[in-house]
């Protein structure tokens, strides 16, 4: 639904200056707290689709295959439209941004987010800045033919390629065999359900996964713009400066990448004001904390709705949950956790959280326990160290096989269940995810 | 002008109606802009589709369709027993409960057989 708020400066636009500022967020690499910051503010409420944003903030470092997206969701901003891009301060970055986007506000690390998007927002509504200009060129992707009976730009129902695009192909269904249309629609990269960079090719059969497949669009190169925020939340494996590891830094990051998880996951569930919440709590979260975290857990397990639209769906369990690893594993009833063979954490007690059931409830009771349990582990480390070894990555790690992992979890599923699935798996995403596609084809040859 | 008249509530409110648009319409101002095509592309991520939104699929739920159907049938079988059944007593009452009761079986038997998801 396109929002009108009337035109800036006008009388509607006035009275909408003064309300909740409706902001998308589009997550480059490295976007950090951004969102979760956003999500705490109370003066901004963070909507899933541009179409009812004014606000766009991008997040840290946009590759080159994800301009040209970044970009059509900008121009489906309905305008007035303002762009707020928060970005780390890597070689040039903020330059670079001012050069390509002009019309963007742009903001570093250790700036107040909200409150310049508050501001960007006040302003163009009241007139005093100009609202962005589309920056996609106002070309269908082909010409329009109108051929055939219905111009639909061939003969028969199913001929020709309307504006382009070919009509859907056939396959039969999974449930019943019966054969009928097919749309492949290409989901993401910034879906906000889908974790940060990931691409979908998803073969729908009615509101049904019928088939997955994963892009690429995050290899680097030139074109990408803005460099990755520093993340907080991120465990320290790849800073060389930051050895031996300390434990209490490493459980402290693992809770706030937990909770700004959980944040998300409220959200795009609709439970906006406990997702408010969990935001807040995600920001500095100290062991005093536990006590807050235990009463969250519960009243989660109270919230009845939200037990009830995530228990059953997206069950990962058995090979499949091994394959995952990490988290989803841990929710199936797997104790795979790399801190279990470290003597240090030994020392502090340290035993894997598991539940059974590897659905999205158990998935959320698992992060939320590991969040809490880290925030404990925390407490207790002193100054105790790990070594790179034994230091279990906070987020959900990756398969090898990527495609092959989310077709398993998410084909036969409807389309909501499967989004739901996607954001309570929420793998990191890594450049060349989508990679082995080749090399499956060849086996299939 | 008399037969008319009864219709003046419905006017009033039509030209009031009518009115209170127009003024919205004129304090949003107009929108100054058209939507372009990247624009006009429905939000999945950020990427075009690549195929056209013409498809057929199957309408799964048409055995839920049906089952509104019957209850729908079943309220024009309740307009004229709601006229008759002051005359008629207690009787009436028993046979719209046995009519309802059948119903309610087969919604019952429509819910075991898991008729009523959407897919």
């Amino acid at each position: 639904m396109v929002v009108s708020r009337g035109r800036p400066g006008g009388p509607l636009a006035r009275l909408a200056a003064g309300a909740e500022v409706p902001v998308f967020v589009a997550r480059g690499l490295g976007a950090g707290d951004t969102e979760a910051r956003l999500l705490g503010t109370s003066a901004v409420r963070v909507v899933a689709s541009p179409r009812q944003a004014t606000v766009l903030v991008v997040a840290g470092h946009v590759p080159p295959g994800m301009a040209e997206p970044l970009a059509r969701v900008h121009d489906q901003i309905p305008p007035p439209r303002v762009t707020v891009w928060r970005t780390g301060a890597g070689a040039g970055a903020l330059d670079a941004i001012r050069a390509a986007w002009p019309q963007a506000t742009v903001v570093g690390p250790g700036d107040d987010v909200a409150a310049t998007v508050v501001h960007a927002y006040r302003e163009v509504l009241l007139g005093r800045r100009p609202t962005e200009q589309p920056r996609l060129a106002d070309v269908e992707p082909a010409e329009w033919r109108g051929v055939g009976p219905y111009g639909q730009g061939g003969s028969g129902m199913t001929g020709g390629v309307p504006y382009g695009r070919p009509m859907a192909g056939r396959a039969d269904d999974l449930r019943d065999g019966l054969s009928l249309d097919v749309v492949r629609v290409r989901m993401g990269p910034f879906l906000p359900a889908f974790p940060t960079g990931l691409v979908l090719a998803v073969t729908f059969a009615g509101d049904v996964v019928h088939a997955v497949e994963v892009d690429d669009l995050l290899t680097p190169g030139d074109g990408g713009l803005g460099a990755p925020l520093p993340d907080d939340a991120a465990d320290s494996r790849g800073d060389p400066a930051a050895r031996p590891v300390r434990i209490d830094g490493l459980e402290r990051a693992r809770c706030r990448h937990h909770l700004r998880w959980l944040a998300r996951l409220l959200r795009l569930y609709g439970l906006e004001a406990l997702g408010r919440r969990v935001a807040l709590m995600a920001a500095a979260p100290v062991p005093e904390d536990i006590a807050h975290l235990r009463n969250l857990h519960r009243r989660l397990e109270r919230a009845w709705v939200l037990g009830r639209v995530t228990a059953g769906v997206g069950v990962v369990t058995g090979d499949a949950a091994a394959q995952w690893g990490g988290v989803t594993a841990r929710a199936a009833g797997l104790a795979v956790d790399a801190r279990s063979g470290s003597p240090a954490y030994q020392a502090l007690g340290f035993a894997p959280v598991t539940h059974e059931a590897g659905d999205g409830r158990d998935r959320w009771r698992q992060r939320l326990a590991e969040a809490t349990q880290a925030l404990e582990l925390a407490g207790r480390a002193g100054d105790a160290t790990v070594d790179d070894d034994h230091i279990e990555p906070a987020g959900q790690p990756a398969p090898a096989d990527l495609a092959g992992a989310l077709g398993t979890a998410l084909t036969g599923q409807e389309w909501g269940d499967a989004l739901a699935t996607v954001a309570s798996i929420d793998p990191v995403v890594h450049p060349g995810a989508g990679a082995d596609r080749p090399a499956r084809a060849e086996a299939a040859a | 002008m008399v037969a008319l008249a009864a219709f003046g509530a419905a006017f009033t409110l039509l030209v009031a109606t009518a009115a209170l648009v127009l003024l919205g319409r004129w304090l949003a101002g107009p929108p100054g802009w058209a939507a372009t095509a990247p624009e006009r592309v429905p939000f999945a991520g950020g990427l075009p589709p690549d195929v056209h939104a013409w498809n057929r699929f199957h309408a799964r739920y048409y055995v839920m369709a049906l089952l509104f159907l019957t209850f729908d049938m079943e309220m024009v079988y309740m307009f004229p027993w709601a006229v008759v059944f002051r005359q008629e007593g207690a009787v009436a009452i028993g046979e719209i409960f046995v009519f309802i009761s059948i119903l309610a079986l087969g919604i019952l038997y429509a819910w075991r057989e898991r008729s009523l998801g959407w897919s």
